[in-house]
């Protein structure tokens, strides 16, 4: 289904009905949207792991944000994190969503991150996996450095200082594997509908200011991250500047998981389980 | 959810997804949306077996119409066929269904059958189950005193002669228990949330003068006919009727005896044959 906002027709899916038969009852469940990674990727990888899991005791909506996957992708002026995050919550408006928990995975959680300190109250969860408020290029070519050594790290360079649709083709070639380093990296590689075009634009334009580390203390929302010490496009130091920038917030680390925590940490999965269940 | 369908909110509920792996990428599934019986029941009746059942080989959409369930109550002048047609399309617009199999019980089949003759480029396939063109109460009566003796002929026939909620509630009582063989799973019925304002306003207004046998002639989709022969509502002679009014060739019709308007429930070959009728 996709429903029109602003102009551009968001793609969504769901998975779980929201009121289930329970003896006599209707039982109502909470609704858990998943915000996808990227950029320029969409919300198909989860269906393989995260998103039928929760569909047990949630429902579950798979979104491709503006720009991305199923989506529309016509207005280049719609590809930031302002209007990402306003689609978010429009999209919720449209459709009626009260309270949702947010589930959000790396490069998704400028959309939901920056959702939450727009309208505090809205959510009733935000869990994060492999959050960053901000794009540190030099923590990037470091990690990818030390993580698979100097070409995956000078691919990073390039197309973080030089985004084009060359150095974009070298750092999916160099870096890809590193981020998704398992069996399953063929399998997420032919998943999603890229859109190299908004990555390009994205890391050439909002990426090079985005900070989001000053909003992050007006988070209301109970906020729970879950997050890998080896994902070099989400850093740890970073994901740390948001971990104690968010009063409260819970963090479980998984050592040597890199960007898929879903798939490199499998035991993370049952604890996102519980948080949505809670 | 709720989609706003010009100012009036209807609920809806969603199972199973859209999209599935296929060899080398992602595929759609159909879409198919439930049409609940009624008017004055929602769309909980499907949430056991029907919705289930279909989210295995389909998307399913569960949605309560105007006046019912959890949708807006809208009022009087707005309960009727057209309307619930009209909202139906607005709900498939907003959320961007172009081609829905679309599935009615009862009165829920009246409201598929009313769409698709509006906008017959639209359904990709109806089922319609315990459905008819028109109501004839003479044949209904008949079944009710041969299923339930003449008590059930005497208070289905003074609700039809004076629908209100006081004769509602006696037909509800006694004639209700009727629609299905074995009577009605108590949770089931406990789920629903009823209006019996709508029931009657239906019952007193259109259900009196309906006949869409012309609808039926316009339909170009692939029909799924699906009857219970012991249905005091929708009598066989009548479902008999409906199917004689379609183009030829676009029908289906199963009919299965000592099945009654919950013909689902009488008789699992029915869900069977609708699963196989919707994945095909």
């Amino acid at each position: 289904m996709r429903v029109e906002v602003e102009g551009e027709r968001l793609f969504f899916d769901v998975e779980g009905a929201k009121l289930r038969p329970s003896g006599p009852w209707l039982e109502e469940v909470p609704t858990v949207a998943i915000v996808h990674t990227g950029p320029a990727a969409d919300h198909t990888p989860y269906r393989d792991h995260i998103g039928p899991l929760l569909a047990r005791s949630a429902q579950v909506l798979y979104l491709d944000l503006r720009g991305c996957g199923r989506s529309d992708a016509n207005d280049r002026r719609g590809w930031n994190v302002e209007q990402w995050s306003s689609d978010l919550r429009e999209l919720f408006r449209r459709l009626n969503i009260e309270r949702p928990i947010v589930l959000a995975h790396g490069w998704g959680a400028f959309a939901a991150l920056r959702y939450a300190q727009r309208w505090p109250d809205e959510l009733s969860k935000l869990i994060l996996v492999n959050p960053t408020a901000r794009i540190v290029v030099p923590r990037i070519v470091s990690r990818f450095d030390e993580l698979a050594g100097a070409p995956a790290g000078e691919a990073a360079h390039n197309f973080f200082e030089r985004p084009s649709e060359q150095t974009i083709g070298t750092y999916m070639h160099e870096c890809f594997w590193v981020l998704i380093p398992s069996s399953d990296a063929a399998g997420v590689m032919v998943s999603p509908i890229w859109n190299f075009e908004l990555a390009v634009h994205w890391v050439d334009n909002e990426a090079r200011t985005l900070d989001l580390r000053p909003g992050l203390a007006s988070i209301e929302a109970p906020t729970y991250v879950f997050a890998g010490t080896d994902d070099a496009q989400y850093p740890a130091a970073s994901i740390e500047e948001v971990v104690a920038g968010i009063p409260g917030a819970n963090v479980v680390w998984f050592d040597g998981a890199r960007h898929s925590v879903f798939r490199d940490a499998p035991q993370s999965l049952e604890l996102i389980h519980e948080v949505v269940r809670a | 959810m709720k989609v706003d369908v010009g100012g009036t909110q209807l609920f809806f509920d969603v199972e199973g997804p859209l999209l599935e792996r296929g060899e080398t990428e992602w595929r759609s599934r159909p879409t198919v949306v439930l049409l609940h019986p009624g008017p004055g029941v929602d769309h909980s009746v499907y949430k056991d077996l029907m919705g289930p059942t279909l989210a295995e080989v389909a998307q399913v959409v569960y949605v309560d119409q105007r006046g019912d369930g959890r949708s807006d109550r809208s009022n009087p002048s707005r309960w009727n066929l057209e309307t619930w047609a009209a909202d139906l399309h607005e709900l498939l617009e907003a959320l961007e269904i172009e081609r829905p199999v679309l599935l009615g019980s009862s009165t829920g089949a009246l409201v598929a059958l009313q769409y698709a003759w509006r906008h017959p480029e639209r359904p990709a396939k109806l089922v319609l189950i315990s459905a008819v063109a028109r109501y004839v109460h003479a044949r209904s009566i008949a079944v009710f005193d041969r299923l339930g003796g003449s008590a059930a002929g005497e208070v289905a026939a003074a609700y039809f002669a004076d629908p209100n909620e006081t004769t509602l509630a006696q037909y509800l009582q006694v004639c209700l228990p009727l629609y299905a063989r074995d009577g009605f799973d108590p949770d089931v019925v406990a789920r629903m949330r009823m209006n019996p304002e709508v029931t009657a306003h239906w019952d007193r207004t259109e259900s009196t003068r309906i006949d869409l046998r012309e609808a039926a002639a316009s339909v170009r989709c692939p029909v799924l006919l699906v009857a219970g022969e012991d249905d005091p509502s929708a009598t066989i002679g009548a479902v008999e009727e409906l199917a004689a009014a379609f183009p030829p060739g676009v029908v289906e019709f199963k009919r299965y005896a000592n099945a009654r308007h919950g013909v689902i429930r009488d008789e699992p070959r029915a869900l069977e044959e609708i699963r196989r009728f919707v994945s095909a």
